[in-house]
């Protein structure tokens, strides 16, 4: 065995990050071209997502039909794949952002009030973090689609509600950790320092651990909507998302394979990706990780 | 950092033994294997037949839901009071022999003497009576309440059974050719939830094994009074995918598939060893509106809705044909069904300018949908209507809360809705009545003079009379268009070339009508 | 001991609170006697139902008479399959209960096996397993089910795309449970034992004279064990809330799918019944974790 660590390139620190930096690029690139489809799919899309052909259902790769060319064939009304695929990007990322972000921001804030007043008030919040983390995910997902209708808003909703405690906790224990150690300090220093004082020392240091958590949540929260729009409750038809045109494609696998191979393709794709550059995160913002 | 030597049973054992403990607890013992799709017996007759369902039965008391997933399996197992010949309709005899209307409120019903329950019990005017009555029996909190609601008594002498209405009611034959007839003893002594796993009746299978979700074995009853069943058992099994029913059937696993769709035909045309059964069904599909919220409240944006569809088109491609156009909401096998009604056209210039006329703003109209529909048949529709300039918004709820949205009192469920109808009675009255009828928790329309003509025709049992108000009804259906038929379904199933069966418009499954050859 | 007592009692909280949340959510879904009268019953009819499962008392009273039941082990009845919920559930549990114990023990055997090699080995073994673990990671389980049968079931013919009776019909969703379980597992070992690397002992071990695959069996396998035990049991708790997706690929009539069905459905016992499970064992093997780490080793301590 070794003594340097396992992983590490032999020519030393300088080699390790080139090679850290060349393994990035893949991610990069995807994540790339998911941000274009999802901020400009009009450039991208060879047609319009939406538009419907009787005629021309279930139409394999590469049909070339009416001048169009059909790259990744057509789906149960006709409509291009392809296209479907790109303006889907828009739902996977934008739910996976909104999600992460309103979950970050509210766990977030209930941690840090916890951490706060620990008695009372924080132990109150962290029961409720507690309890909200025992009810099965998708059973609470379920309930609060059915209660607010499936639509995309509702299911960043959903989202948030179920995902918030991970952050709380994340929070919670970072406030602890800060406050143990700025304290001291602080009530060393001269005059009372108000929370608002506190929350300033504290904040960045729950910033950083939040962010990491976020980071490794978004790819999670990309396929939990997925896992919702599959199973129906997510952005309504005709929108297209790769969770629903999952659940499209199910029905037609022994006769249509291309309607669930490209849009699982591409969430493997944008998952693995956002994984790949949360992992970097996590060892830039967390050195102790670091091989 | 130093670290203290690991003591001798150190953490790993420990954690073996907690994972082990935990394994145990959750590794129940794995379900029974049964039998593969039936080794054929005597003369190459499989000795059992393996039927896949979409849908898990839920119970099996045929006094509760009867919904197909249900009734495919348990009118099995029980003898009805009445039979329906599935060609003509006409109504035949089952446990009763005989029956007379005494007067227009008083049916006298003559029970056959001979058959008996699986258990040994013989079957008589008692237990016909109280299979009735305990439907009526709010605690049983029977889904088919409302089919004999209109019944007063049901009392049994000798081998008769007598059953008074509040008035009269022309539908009452037609659903008693689906009441299941129940072991008053059997059920009075053991209770409904005890029934409900263990049912006995009188009919050519008994119930062999139920594992929940998954499958349920019927077994021949071999003391049947009527026609033996050709399978000695029957497996139902649930495949709530069609694309893994048939595959089932491709790979043998599978003789029989229901609710295909009619992406599969082609599949199973091309397959020697399979073949389509196809059949013109009592269902009918239609497009129903919300009277009572705009913009749909106005009449010429209802009618411009007829003129903006291509029905035959979508029948074409969305159905691959499967699907036969109607000139009303209702099915053409049901008594009522009117063919001298122009029904809907394509054209949509006409729409167009009715919704000019209407002075219509581009409102979006909401299209409530559910998993239970099309969604191909959803879009596509929603995708004609864009065409003409009207904007639909599709909100798709669960099933539950679809029923719950299109019932209440509000009448804000949206704007049109597509729905697939059948009383299973044969009978316009009974698609009118539910979904028309101002006073009906399903009507999103009102018109007292429609209300006045489906009131006559269920208070009278003149066949010729019915006929005629019906016709009235469906006139001004037309007109004021609260919903428009868009086409006959035609149940499309999945078969083993050897399957001797021919569906029926009923959607019924009589396991003592098939055969194998 | 003070300290086991808080915890069990936080836990019992957190399952109470679970139950009370689900129930409220519940009842503000909409009515379940519509949904059982079916769809051609009157309001009077459905009324009629409601007053019979008790639905038209404050819903205070229903909650306490809900609790009172509980407390003395009744379930509630099915609204839905004329049943005691409890027998609903575990005609279901003991699908999810086989699914789960297969697929978590591959998922357990692939995990430590990756994590082990690529802690042991570093270099090429350890970059490409990486990949395959980063690849199991970002696999959605869905997708990959339609894959499985795709390929298995559709095209080869080899496996059965549905059903639950032989150990045949078991394989493709094991295979597809255990992709999803096993990265967390693979990353957990890796990682504690990569913790465990630059430890006195070992280097004391070293000094000696051990060698190293004896280092490996003896001391850091056993003492990174604990991190791992406790991603462990989360899994197993998970899965008792049933794999919803997994299920719903494979048409497989285990606890994910009755979930599914029964919230649609607004069956209140039996969405309860779940909870109860699911939120039990979570919370239990949480309460499981904190009580090995503080019994395994004393250098954690809890206030």
């Amino acid at each position: 065995m070794s003594a340097a660590p396992p992983g590490a390139a032999p020519e030393g620190a300088r080699g390790a990050r080139r090679q850290r930096w060349r393994a990035l690029a893949p991610p990069v690139i995807v994540i790339g071209l998911a941000l274009a489809a999802a901020v400009v799919p009009g450039w991208l899309a060879p047609s319009n997502p939406l538009a419907t052909n009787f005629a021309m259902r279930l139409q394999p790769l590469g049909t070339v039909a009416g001048g169009h060319v059909y790259w990744l064939g057509t789906d149960g009304l006709g409509r291009d794949v392809l296209s479907r695929l790109i303006y889907g990007t828009r739902i996977s990322i934008l739910t996976a952002l909104a999600a992460v972000l309103g979950a970050g921001v509210i766990g977030g804030a209930m941690g840090l009030t916890a951490g706060f007043f620990r008695r009372g008030l924080g132990a109150a919040i962290m029961r409720l973090a507690d309890t909200m983390m025992a009810i099965p995910f998708l059973l609470l997902a379920i309930l609060i689609i059915t209660e607010l209708g499936s639509s995309l808003p509702t299911t960043i909703v959903a989202l948030i509600v179920t995902t918030w405690p991970v952050y709380a906790r994340t929070a919670y224990a970072t406030t602890l950790k800060t406050i143990q150690a700025e304290f001291v300090d602080a009530a060393r220093a001269a005059g009372s320092t108000t929370a608002r004082l506190l929350f300033r020392h504290v904040l960045p240091f729950i910033t950083s651990s939040l962010l990491v958590i976020g980071t490794l949540q978004v790819a999670t929260m990309i396929l939990y909507e997925a896992g919702l729009s599959f199973l129906g409750l997510g952005a309504q038809p005709p929108t297209p998302s790769w969770g629903s045109m999952l659940a499209d494609g199910e029905g037609y696998v022994a006769t249509a394979w291309w309607l669930i191979t490209f849009p699982g393709l591409a969430l493997f794709a944008l998952v693995w990706a956002v994984n790949q550059g949360g992992d970097y995160l996590q060892t830039v913002l967390n050195p102790r990780l670091r091989d | 950092m130093l670290r203290r030597r690991p003591r001798p049973h150190g953490p790993a054992s420990v954690a073996s033994v907690v994972l082990a403990t935990l394994l145990a607890i959750t590794a129940g013992p794995v379900p029974a294997p049964t039998d593969a799709a039936g080794a054929p017996g005597a003369g190459g007759i499989p000795s059992k037949l393996v039927i896949d369902t979409y849908s898990d039965p839920g119970v099996l008391d045929p006094g509760t839901q009867w919904g197909v997933g249900s009734i495919i399996i348990y009118r099995n197992i029980f003898d009805q009071l009445l039979r329906r010949d599935p060609a003509s309709g006409k109504i035949e005899p089952g446990v009763a022999t005989s029956w007379k209307s005494v007067n227009p409120t008083t049916w006298r019903f003559t029970i056959r003497q001979g058959i008996k329950f699986t258990n040994g019990a013989p079957l008589t005017a008692e237990d016909v009576a109280f299979s009735l009555a305990r439907i009526l029996n709010p605690a049983l909190k029977s889904a088919q309440y409302a089919n004999y609601s209109e019944v007063q008594t049901a009392s049994a002498e000798g081998n008769a059974v007598t059953i008074t209405t509040k008035t009269p009611y022309p539908l009452l034959l037609q659903y008693l050719t689906i009441l299941s007839i129940v072991p008053k003893a059997y059920v009075t002594e053991h209770g409904d939830a005890y029934f409900n796993l263990h049912p006995i009746g009188s009919g050519p299978y008994m119930l062999g094994s139920w594992n929940q979700g998954a499958t349920v074995t019927l077994v021949r009853n071999p003391s049947y009074w009527d026609r033996q069943g050709v399978f000695a058992q029957v497996e139902y099994r649930v495949v709530t995918n069609d694309a893994t029913r048939v595959a089932d059937l491709q790979s043998g696993v599978a003789d029989l598939a229901l609710s295909l769709t009619p992406d599969d035909v082609s599949t199973l045309k091309s397959s020697g060893s399979l073949k389509p059964l196809v059949v013109p069904s009592e269902f009918v599909q239609l497009l129903f509106y919300n009277t009572y919220q705009p913009p749909t409240d106005s009449l010429q944006v209802r009618r411009a809705l007829g003129y903006a569809l291509d029905i035959p088109l979508l029948l074409k491609t969305v159905l691959k044909g499967f699907g036969r156009p109607v000139r009303e909401p209702l099915s053409p096998v049901v008594f009522g069904y009117s063919p001298s009604e122009p029904g809907t056209t394509y054209d949509p210039a006409k729409a167009r300018e009715l919704l000019q006329e209407a002075h219509y703003n581009g409102a979006p109209l909401v299209m409530l949908a559910s998993a239970f529909m099309n969604p191909n048949l959803v879009q596509a529709i929603q995708s004609e209507l864009a065409d003409v300039g009207l904007k639909v918004t599709i909100q798709n709820v669960p099933g539950p809360t679809y029923l719950l949205k299109v019932q209440s009192p509000q009448h804000n469920w949206g704007n049109l809705t597509l729905l697939g109808w059948s009383c299973s009675c044969g009978d316009a009255g009974g698609l009118l009545y539910p979904l028309f009828y101002s006073k009906s928790i399903w009507s999103s329309w009102s018109n007292p003079e429609f209300d006045a003509h489906i009131a006559a025709a269920e208070s009278t049992l003149s066949a010729q009379q019915r006929k005629a108000e019906f016709n009235r009804a469906l006139a001004i259906i037309a007109q004021q268009a609260p919903a428009i038929g868009l086409y006959q379904q035609e149940s499309i199933y999945g078969a083993n070339a050897h399957l001797v069966w021919q569906p029926n418009p009923q959607s019924n499954i009589f396991l003592n009508e098939m055969g194998w050859k | 001991m003070r300290f086991v007592v808080i915890r069990t009692a936080q836990a019992a909280a957190s399952v109470w609170g679970a139950v009370t949340i689900v129930f409220l959510a519940l009842h503000l879904a909409g009515n379940p006697a519509a949904i059982i009268a079916g769809p051609t019953a009157t309001a009077e009819q459905i009324r009629l139902i409601a007053v019979q499962l008790g639905l038209d008392r404050p819903l205070y009273v229903q909650y306490l008479a809900y609790l009172a039941h509980l407390v003395t082990g009744d379930f509630g009845f099915s609204y839905q399959a004329q049943q005691p919920a409890l027998a609903v559930f575990l005609s279901r549990l003991r699908y999810t209960a086989a699914l789960a114990s297969t697929g978590f023990t591959l998922a357990l055997v692939l995990g430590l096996a990756c994590g082990l090699l690529m802690a042991r080995f570093g270099g090429v073994v350890e970059r490409i397993l990486m990949a395959v673990v980063s690849g199991a990671q970002s696999l959605p389980s869905f997708w990959l089910g339609l894959l499985l049968i795709l390929i298995f079931s559709v095209t080869l013919h080899w496996l059965p795309s549905s059903g639950s009776e032989s150990w045949k019909s078991m394989i493709l969703p094991t295979v597809t449970m255990a992709s999803f379980l096993f990265p967390a597992l693979a990353r957990i070992t890796r990682q504690s034992l990569l913790d465990e690397l630059p430890s006195e002992y070992v280097r004391t071990a070293r000094a000696k004279g051990m060698p190293d695959g004896l280092i490996w069996r003896k001391h850091l396998l056993r003492n990174a064990a604990l991190p791992i035990v406790t991603i462990a049991a989360l899994q197993l708790a998970y899965m008792i809330g049933g794999a919803v997706l997994t299920e719903t690929v494979f048409a497989w009539p285990g606890v994910g799918q009755l979930t599914v069905q029964a919230v649609q459905q607004l069956d209140l016992p039996v969405v309860e019944t779940i909870v109860i499970f699911a939120a039990v064992t979570f919370v239990g093997a949480n309460l499981l974790a904190d009580l090995l780490y503080s019994v395994l080793d004393p250098r954690v301590t809890f206030r």
